[in-house]
């Protein structure tokens, strides 16, 4: 049985936190927006939303792979944007990443045993013989094995990169891992597999997670919570059961039946978004999800909604609900 | 109807210091014209690589042929010069990748990067080409398109990317289009544009598509018919419908009960295929499912079963639908 291990003291919190890009011509890319809110110890947080959205950038500045533009994140009582770089390297044994592009994110001219050795290496945890063995261990623990140590990426499907990006970030024993999209490259059946994996060593090891995906279907099994986001913003959170058969925000609303069925010639009604979506360079006022929201009124352009609680533990920014 | 392509028997091996890695292992199929045909299977059962064969991308020094056929209007691809294929690839089939940062050049602007491609096969004037590419990138749900033809990939989302690289691949509109994961780095919303986009150039010019995707969910939405691979080899083929209602093949029914679906408790374990595919440096002499199938006979170990007929339209390759198979045994798949 999943429990949920929800104490009181949030493990992350994350405050008002913005990150802007620079992008040429003094134009700046507003990627994420005033994020605000907790991860409790052992919990699954979804973020899900649209291609652009600002999900991996979330996730990374979270982790401080990226310095924010403004806001806090709180681990263990501190802000991570106040510690020194020697702080961050402990920290960096203690949040992991399992990056969303399983090409570009691993070097292609080391051999597997290097790119999972390497964490080991760096921190030096495990030397000789040791490292060799918990290299194998890693590989087995994501459907690898030791015939694979000498060979180079690019020998390998993405799927099979994928795993092999897993098996680096298990490597030294993370408490914290934003996994961004990790299984989205995969097939069905590794996918099954590899979730069910996370949840396994999420109940052994106590892990929490920030699992970045675009598949509601895999997001809702896996999430304790849901967050979604639209241009930058946070427009939805609450309990995946909450979101997936209650969702208020007319985004969630439209992420939700979008969701591919497998039954061929299914009659489901899809909410179409009309309009493009809109660049987070020059979003729109108000309301950010407006131009493309079928429920749109001259508030919505005048005003940005507010963040609030419409039933216990289920937020939502939009004017529909007052 | 027409058949546009057809594959017949082919073999792609690898060459690594380890020994011949067997990634392709005989694959036939065909498409017909303006047909969409998804390829689905396991991670690594060799879908990228049949489709690369056919755009005879491989890299020779690595790889080669055993043997094969790659007929496209009655042409044998595999015997067609480099020269020749130059013009085949990107006017009459063009590939959109399942890594969008292999077909984009990271040192230059998303724009002139359109703009080329434009000029180099369609031969018309700069600002001709200037004026089609922002239209395609409208077309693929870029917003500011003239703002965004001045950056540079990197910063673009892995999404936006993947839509850069569909425009390219329908600058041609070719007649063949392999699209290896294309919505994959997709959230559901463009996802389901897109895929009408693909639908629509189907529809309109009577294009055929084959779609590598691992999403089965896409498979019934916009698919024809489906072939199924695992380990190099293909194991069913069917129209979509009989694919979801009748799977034959163990592998395609574990396949299918995999599927997450959106009514699913948290609580439950997801089904998982148990066990790993073969290692394609020493494949199996027998069925290469035999360690994972939960019907397994006595035969799949010692011999690979050859494609059999269920219907017309329906092939397996499994000892079970044999005409002298035991019918207990055919019986017992019912409640899987
Ligand atoms: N290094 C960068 N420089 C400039 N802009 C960037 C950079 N990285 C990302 N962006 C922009 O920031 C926005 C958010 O990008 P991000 O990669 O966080 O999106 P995402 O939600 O992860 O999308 P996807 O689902 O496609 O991966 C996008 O508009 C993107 O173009
Ligand atoms: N350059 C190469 N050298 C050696 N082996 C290779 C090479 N390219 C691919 N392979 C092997 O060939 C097999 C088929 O790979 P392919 O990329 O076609 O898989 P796939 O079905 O597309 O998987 P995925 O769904 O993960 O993309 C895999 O076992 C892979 O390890
Ligand atoms: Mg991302
Ligand atoms: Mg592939």
């Amino acid at each position: 049985m999943y429990t949920l291990i929800k104490k009181d003291e949030p493990f992350i919190s994350i405050h008002h936190l913005s990150k802007y890009y620079h992008s040429g011509k003094g134009r700046q890319v507003k990627a994420v927006n005033n994020l605000s809110f907790d991860i409790y110890p052992g919990e699954t947080v979804g973020l899900v939303g649209e291609s652009g959205c600002g999900k991996s950038t979330a996730g990374k500045t979270i982790l401080r792979l990226h310095e924010p533009t403004r806001g806090e994140v709180f681990y263990k009582g501190r802000n991570i944007f106040d510690l020194s770089r020697k702080s961050l390297v402990g920290l960096r044994k203690e949040m992991q990443i399992i990056f969303q592009d399983p090409y570009s994110s691993l070097n292609p001219r080391m051999t597997v045993e290097d790119l999972i050795g390497e964490p080991l290496d760096i921190h030096k945890t495990h030397k000789g013989k040791q490292r060799k063995d918990r290299i194998i261990q890693l590989l087995e623990l994501v459907g690898l094995n030791h015939d694979h140590l000498n060979r180079y990426p690019h020998e390998f499907s993405g799927g099979q990169r994928q795993r092999i990006g897993i098996a680096r970030a298990l490597a030294l024993n993370p408490k914290f891992i934003v996994c961004d999209e990790p299984i989205s490259a995969l097939d069905v059946s590794i996918q099954a597999q590899i979730v069910n994996l996370l949840k396994e060593l999420q109940e052994k090891l106590g892990l929490t997670y920030l699992f970045i995906a675009h598949d509601l279907s895999m997001v809702k099994y896996i999430s304790d919570r849901i967050l979604v986001m639209y241009l930058g913003h946070m427009v939805e959170l609450a309990s995946s059961e909450a979101l997936c058969n209650d969702p208020l925000h007319p985004y969630s609303q439209a992420l939700l039946s979008a969701v591919p069925v497998p039954e061929p010639h299914s009659k489901r009604e899809k909410i179409e978004l009309n309009g493009e979506i809109p660049s987070p360079i020059d979003p729109p006022s108000g309301c950010v999800f407006r131009t493309r929201c079928k429920h749109a009124a001259s508030i919505c352009t005048e005003k940005q909604p507010e963040w609030k609680e419409v039933k216990k533990g289920h937020f939502t920014a939009c004017h529909l609900y007052k | 109807m027409k058949k546009l392509l057809e594959i017949k028997d082919l073999k792609v091996n690898f060459h690594t210091y380890l020994g011949e890695v067997q990634a392709v292992r005989g694959v036939s199929f065909h498409v017909n014209q303006g047909e969409i045909v998804a390829l689905v299977g396991e991670s690594g059962c060799g879908k990228s690589v049949t489709a690369k064969s056919i755009m005879k991308l491989l890299p020779t020094a690595f790889s080669h042929y055993k043997s094969g056929e790659i007929l496209y209007h009655s042409m044998d691809l595999l015997k067609v010069q480099e020269k020749e294929m130059e013009t085949i690839r990107g006017n009459e089939i063009s590939m959109i990748f399942q890594d969008p940062m292999t077909s984009l050049n990271p040192t230059s602007k998303i724009g002139e990067q359109i703009i080329e491609g434009l000029m180099k096969h369609k031969k018309v004037s700069k600002s001709e080409a200037y004026r089609k590419a922002k239209e395609l990138l409208e077309l693929v749900g870029i917003p500011q398109p003239e703002k965004r033809m001045n950056q540079y990939p990197h910063e673009f989302s892995g999404g936006m990317r993947q839509r850069v690289v569909i425009a390219m691949a329908l600058v041609c509109e070719p007649q063949l289009i392999i699209a290896d994961e294309p919505t994959t780095a997709l959230d559901v919303t463009i996802q389901a544009q897109i895929l009408k986009l693909i639908k629509d150039l189907q529809f309109k010019l009577n294009t055929s598509v084959i779609l590598i995707t691992h999403d089965l969910g896409v498979v019934a939405e916009i698919c024809d018919r489906v072939v199924v691979m695992y380990a190099g080899e293909v194991v069913e083929s069917g129209k979509v419908e009989e694919i979801f209602a009748n799977p034959s093949h163990p592998y395609t029914k574990g396949l299918m009960k995999s599927v997450p679906r959106l009514d699913m408790s948290r609580n439950e374990s997801l089904y998982s295929i148990v066990g790993s595919p073969p290692n394609l440096l020493h494949p199996p002499n027998g069925c290469a499912f035999y360690s994972r199938c939960e019907y397994a006979m006595k035969v799949c170990q010692k011999h690979s079963p050859n494609l059999m007929e269920i219907n017309t339209t329906q092939q397996t390759a499994c000892w079970l639908y044999h005409p002298m198979a035991n019918p207990v045994e055919k019986e017992s798949m019912g409640g899987m």
